[in-house]
């Protein structure tokens, strides 16, 4: 049963990855790569860890994906012409650097390579919230407080900057 | 076949049957549960305006929504010419998707529990899925108000899911579990009235939920991606026959879903007197007969504000939203905190035991002061939020203009 659900997903998640790279439309480009998020979604499912799953569809597919369609639709910008690109080199770096990564993701599956070297058992609970909630508010305290605080400069450093000025009352 | 064995193969078909025979009673029940809404939701509205509503189709007007149904599917199926074909067909699709899935993790009573661990942040990851059909919708038909449609209705959903979320929060921290069903057993106390809305951070979670989900389900006053009066009909201009029929089902079944949810997290779910003690069958078919109870209030009340607010501006929708209702969720949270710490810590803090006894479900002091102390907590945020908010941009002073925190 999981082998079948993993096969479907699988298929979907990189069609939608090759959908999206290869569709001259930024808004199609968009839609596949909200399929895909969704196809990885159903594969942290499968791998027992529903809180990643449900995280991943709330704030890759629904939040930030949902952002980059609004901005193209409002712009307009889902025909734009590429024209000549700016950068000359980086078409054949980002080739090479595609290589690369690929021949060691085979390199990988083929020695079968443990990246992490941890029982299994202590894996089966990483998914669940109150574990991750447990290791995030004790181990990496100071990490999640600073991401917090960047967050919230972003915020104010947003409000500030699309705050309409207001001219001081100096007839009065 | 040596990789899996034959017992496995049974299994397999067994769980498949067994899915599909759930599924089926999702989408059928689904779909004439929405059949039944449209119907009560006239009715009631006519009612509340004096005046007769469906009533010729079968008794009452209860086949109504059947002949509706076969007038839609005999319409024209009409793609406008320059529209994006594929995004404008798969838009009702992803629609009607998001929201049955919804409905594969929601409790019917204490029959059929679910067991996703995390059902309640599934409910709202697939709901979000909502806005990309929106999109779709608005994009896909290339009509300038049905693009403005969608992109008020995305502006909307993504400003109310936060005070949305937010408040679900408070019932996260009092039952410390994430699941549905969980949440469900822990209101079973107080003779099956132990309900979360009966303490005042519960009270305030609902009635801050219960408008937030006003504004995700598109209900009166908060409907701006489809007022008629602005933009057409939003981002249904260019659907007709069954695609608007697929878009209007899939908008009365996150209703139904979202009124599903408000009874399960707020009113206790199945939970009532009496179900306890007439045992496993009898007292699952009563939890049954409390939810959809619970829902179809929960439902009337919609229709209630339906036929008494008219529709808001959008810059008053956005305002009310970052302005009043996040303020006033996040306050609640933190005495949701406090309500837990009084009534629950025990060796946590000492001087509460000192004070007030050890924590018990009859101790009722403890109780007592953390009513009294989260009731004051809760009204003086929702004093200072409208005081601030009512603030006249003559009142302002110097250094807030300079700051440019004039509105």
């Amino acid at each position: 049963m999981e082998t079948v659900i993993f096969i479907t997903t699988a298929i979907v998640a990189v069609g939608a990855a090759l959908g999206m790279v290869l569709s001259s439309n930024a808004v199609h480009s968009a839609l596949f790569l909200i399929l895909n998020f969704c196809a990885v979604a159903v594969m942290y499912l499968l791998l027992r860890a529903p809180f990643m799953a449900a995280v991943q569809v709330t704030v890759y597919a629904g939040a930030i994906m949902v952002l980059f369609l609004f901005v193209i639709m409002l712009l307009g910008a889902e025909k734009a012409d590429l024209g000549s690109e700016p950068i000359g080199w980086q078409k054949p770096v980002g080739v090479l650097l595609g290589a690369v990564l690929l021949a060691e993701g085979i390199y990988v599956a083929y020695k079968g390579i443990k990246l992490v070297d941890a029982p299994i058992t202590a894996a089966l609970g990483i998914g669940q919230p109150t574990t991750l909630s447990a290791v995030l508010f004790s181990k990496y305290l100071l990490p999640f407080e600073v991401i917090s605080i960047l967050l919230l400069v972003a915020i104010v450093g947003t409000v500030v900057l699309t705050r309409r000025t207001v001219k001081l009352k100096e007839a009065e | 076949m040596t990789y899996w064995p034959v017992i496995a193969v049974d299994a397999w078909i067994g769980l498949v049957l067994v899915s599909i025979i759930k599924v089926t009673l999702i989408l059928v029940g689904g779909s004439l549960g929405m059949m039944f809404l449209t119907w009560y939701e006239r009715r009631a509205i006519a009612y509340m305006q004096d005046r007769r509503g469906p009533n010729r189709v079968g008794p009452q007007g209860l086949l109504q929504p059947v002949s509706e149904a076969i007038k839609t599917m005999t319409k024209e199926d009409i793609t406008p010419l320059d529209a994006d074909r594929v995004v404008h067909f798969l838009a009702p699709v992803v629609m009607l998707g998001a929201t049955v899935l919804a409905f594969a993790v929601i409790p019917w009573g204490n029959l059929f529990p679910s067991s996703l661990r995390v059902g309640v942040l599934f409910i709202f990851a697939v709901t979000g899925l909502h806005t990309v059909g929106m999109l779709m919708a608005g994009w896909g038909s290339n009509n300038k108000f049905a693009l403005l449609g969608g992109m008020r209705g995305v502006a909307q959903m993504v400003s109310y899911e936060i005070p949305l979320l937010m408040a679900l929060l408070p019932i996260i921290l009092l039952s410390g579990s994430l699941s549905l069903t969980d949440i469900v057993t822990r209101q079973g106390d107080w003779y099956g009235f132990g309900w979360y809305v009966f303490s005042p951070v519960g009270l305030t979670a609902f009635i801050t939920f219960f408008i937030a989900a006003l504004a995700e389900g598109e209900r009166t006053p908060f409907d701006i991606p489809e007022a008629d009066s602005e933009i057409v009909a939003g981002y249904l201009t260019e659907y007709g026959g069954m695609k608007f029929a697929v878009f209007y089902l899939s908008n009365y079944m996150t209703n139904l879903a979202l009124c599903f949810i408000m009874a399960s997290l707020f009113l206790g779910g199945g939970n009532g007197p009496g179900v306890t003690a007439l045992g496993t069958v009898l007292g699952g078919l009563l939890s049954l007969v409390y939810f959809f109870i619970k829902a179809l209030a929960l439902f009337f009340l919609m229709v209630l504000i339906r036929g008494t607010v008219p529709r808001l501006r959008v810059d008053q929708l956005m305002g009310f939203a970052w302005k009043f209702l996040l303020p006033i969720v996040l306050v609640n949270v933190f005495s949701t905190a406090i309500w837990v710490a009084i009534t629950r810590w025990g060796p946590q803090a000492q001087i509460f035991t000192d004070w007030f006894g050890e924590p018990a479900s009859d101790n009722y002091l403890r109780y007592g002061v953390a009513i009294v102390v989260t009731l004051i907590i809760n009204l003086l945020a929702v004093y200072a939020v409208m005081r601030i908010n009512r603030r006249q941009p003559s009142d302002l002073t110097e250094e807030e203009i300079a700051l440019g925190l004039a509105g």
